[in-house]
């Protein structure tokens, strides 16, 4: 810029002093007037010259400024130069310039946002490989599903980032053929995790841009489902089959002569009823368990305290507890508050309870029912000091047909459903059950049940 | 040549990972088998096993082609000679798991110890470890590979804490003695897993700093 400035500079000053020479030769002056006129036309030509230069220069100054500005990043910047000359239009185009610059930027940087903001907020995994094998995206849930822990994945070779040979292949193998892949994959460690994995190729078309977009979807609890039901069937019929096994066996040899041998035929019959009570109350238990799974269940509300009822359910066992010579402990909390539950529901869920509570206490032990509120909640604590429950069973607890002990529970005539009926029953009424224990040491199973706060409406 | 020479790397590169992804997978797999109780797992461990020994056939192969046709100094002669090591220490992990595997066939033989000991804290720490290691060589990152070497010490004491569980068991619940000793064994798998994770950290660090830190790692 100085440079320009020296020359526009030097040139102004040599024309003005040219022209004033000539014009003190043309008026032939005397020596002396001839200096003078020198001197005067030096300083005429250095106040013109740093005037025209102001005038020049700092507008391109000005614009020299802007567009530094506006490589830099600035968008913002605005010259304000008001002059209807060439340079006044070039300050002009260069103001459109950086305001259509900063429009274009801000519309790539909406669009890279909205990408990102909907790639990241799926649920499925997405990673998008470049043909060179380089990843050009990828979202964070499938860093979790993965366990990928490498710092800036974006731009790397995929196999540096997923160290799965399983997928890897699979990648490989889309990429190199441009071709749509649909697997299902299982990882086992850290955790057991399945999904169907979508390869599908990317093409843009007239752009150098293609590779591959691979979609993660997790299928971990769709497995789980699909395993317990069909568990479920698989649990129904064998436990189905025991008892009609037994009758079946009992009733050919009663046919084959043990009728003619009263005292072996009155034992039989005895064991073909206790089989078939025990088919009833799996059948009623199945039932009792579809019909509150269903969510066509009417339960019948009512505001009761509960007191009454665990008096009943206690009475209800009674016949049961003499047998074990059980003592029974009732510790009810005098201000216990009302709540709002289907009474006879209710009821099953806590003969469920104690029943389980005496089939695991060794004759003799000590049944402690508490009930007591409990954080908005009114807790009902059934406690045994019974055989208790090893700690890697107590999360499965409360599923259908699980036992802890195969053999013992059906011995005591456990359909292996009554806590999952007792964990139903209880959510219906929108409460919770929990289990603590430690083996050797018995076992607490309680049941929340939310307060009845005021009339109509549930805490 | 220049040219061929980086795609080589690359090509090593991709099987070095490749193998620690097979490697990882067969930990993983064997500690899944010993904890369910799946036999299937542990016998597909074992079979895994000869394609991780032929990988790391073909990895050293290629180092030693890459040392012998290209002459790398510096940076590149550093990765590789790391490479040849790290290679060396998968595949005795891979064997350790296939130790595993193995143990964990014979307990299945017998039923589960009723007492809980700490191996799955174990193993995941061991697994988290050789995790880092490769995360260290992959991401270049000597930090992370100075954090692993520290957390051995964590396994180690592992490793003791359940041999003394396991001695302290009642002379019935030592029965069969089988059951005691592979356990033990399994443990100590697991520390060594811990040990070469360990020296592939240390050949990160090797790698990325130049500096050997084996046998006296100082802060």
């Amino acid at each position: 810029m100085n440079k320009i400035f020296r020359r526009l500079f030097l040139t102004n000053l040599c024309v003005i002093l040219v022209s004033f020479t000539f014009l003190g030769m043309i008026l032939n002056c005397p020596f002396q007037d001839y200096a003078n006129v020198i001197f005067m036309g030096v300083m005429t030509a250095l106040i013109l010259s740093l005037v025209i230069g102001k005038l020049f220069l700092r507008p391109i100054r000005e614009m020299q400024r802007a567009a530094e500005k506006i490589s830099r990043g600035d968008y913002k910047t605005h010259l304000a130069l008001m002059r209807k000359d060439e340079l006044g239009v070039l300050a002009g185009h260069l103001n459109q310039m950086s305001s259509e610059l900063q429009n274009k930027i801000m519309e790539i940087m909406r669009e890279k946002n909205e990408l990102k903001a909907i790639v990241s907020s799926m649920e499925e995994g997405v990673i998008v490989i470049g043909n060179d094998e380089k990843i050009l995206l990828l979202n964070s849930p499938i860093q979790d599903m993965l366990d990928l822990r490498s710092r800036n994945p974006v731009g790397r070779p995929y196999w540096e980032v997923i160290r799965n040979g399983e997928i890897n292949r699979f990648l490989k193998e889309a990429i190199r053929e441009k071709k749509s892949l649909k697997k299902e994959i299982t990882i086992l460690s850290p955790e057991e995790i399945h999904f169907s994995m979508q390869i599908s190729p990317v093409v843009l078309e007239g752009q150098n841009l293609s590779g591959v977009v691979a979609v993660f979807h997790d299928v971990t609890e769709l497995q789980k489902f699909a395993r317990m039901r069909s568990e479920f069937v698989a649990n129904v019929s064998h436990e189905l089959k025991t008892p009609l096994t037994s009758i079946k066996g009992f009733v050919e040899t009663l046919k084959e002569g043990a009728l003619e041998d009263r005292e072996k035929a009155k034992k039989f019959l005895e064991i073909i009823q206790k089989h078939a009570e025990r088919l009833e109350n799996l059948v009623n238990d199945v039932l009792n368990l579809s019909s509150l799974e269903s969510k066509g269940v009417t339960l019948d509300f009512e505001t009761i305290d509960l007191r009454p009822i665990l008096e009943t359910v206690v009475n209800f066992c009674k016949d049961q507890l003499d047998g074990f010579h059980h003592r029974i402990i009732f510790d009810i909390s005098q201000n216990l508050p009302m709540v709002f539950v289907d009474c006879s529901k209710m009821e099953q869920a806590f003969v469920n309870l104690l029943d389980n509570a005496m089939k695991f206490t060794p004759p003799g032990g000590v049944i402690t029912i508490r009930a007591y509120p409990d954080r908005g909640f009114v807790r009902v604590d059934f406690k045994d000091n019974g055989i208790g429950i090893e700690p890697q069973h107590l999360p499965r607890l409360f599923e259908r047909f699980y036992r802890v002990d195969k053999g013992r529970s059906r011995e005591l005539g456990g359909t292996g459903l009554g806590l999952s009926i007792v964990k139903h029953i209880v959510q219906a009424h929108q409460g919770r059950v929990s289990v603590e224990s430690e083996p050797g040491k018995g076992a607490v199973f309680s049941v929340f049940l939310p307060i009845r706060s005021s009339e109509g409406s549930m805490n | 040549m220049e040219r061929h020479f980086d795609e080589a790397l690359k090509n090593l590169k991709e099987k070095i990972l490749r193998m620690s992804g097979l490697v990882e997978e067969s930990i993983g797999s064997s500690i899944r088998a010993l904890s369910d109780r799946n036999s299937e797992l542990a016998y597909k461990v074992i079979k895994a096993d000869d394609g991780i020994n032929m990988l790391e056939i073909e990895i050293d192969n290629l180092c030693l082609q890459l040392l012998a046709l290209y002459q790398p100094t510096a940076g590149d002669l550093r990765f590789i000679a790391s490479t040849l090591k790290i290679n060396n220490d998968l595949e005795r992990i891979g064997d350790l798991a296939v130790n595993i595997a193995e143990r964990t066939l014979d307990l299945l033989k017998v039923p589960p110890l009723k007492i809980r000991i700490p191996i799955p804290k174990m193993a995941q720490a061991a697994q988290r470890m050789l995790k880092d290691s490769l995360n260290a060589f992959v991401n270049k990152d000597s930090k992370l590979a100075y954090e692993v070497c520290k957390r051995d010490d964590e396994v180690d004491e592992l490793n003791h804490e359940i041999f003394m569980e396991l001695l302290k068991c009642t002379p019935e619940e030592q029965t069969p003695v089988e059951r005691v000793i592979d356990l033990i064994l399994v443990a100590k798998n697991l520390e060594r897993i811990a040990d070469h994770s360990t020296n592939i950290c240390e050949d990160v660090i090797y790698m990325v700093d130049g500096k050997i830190i084996k046998h006296h790692i100082t802060d």
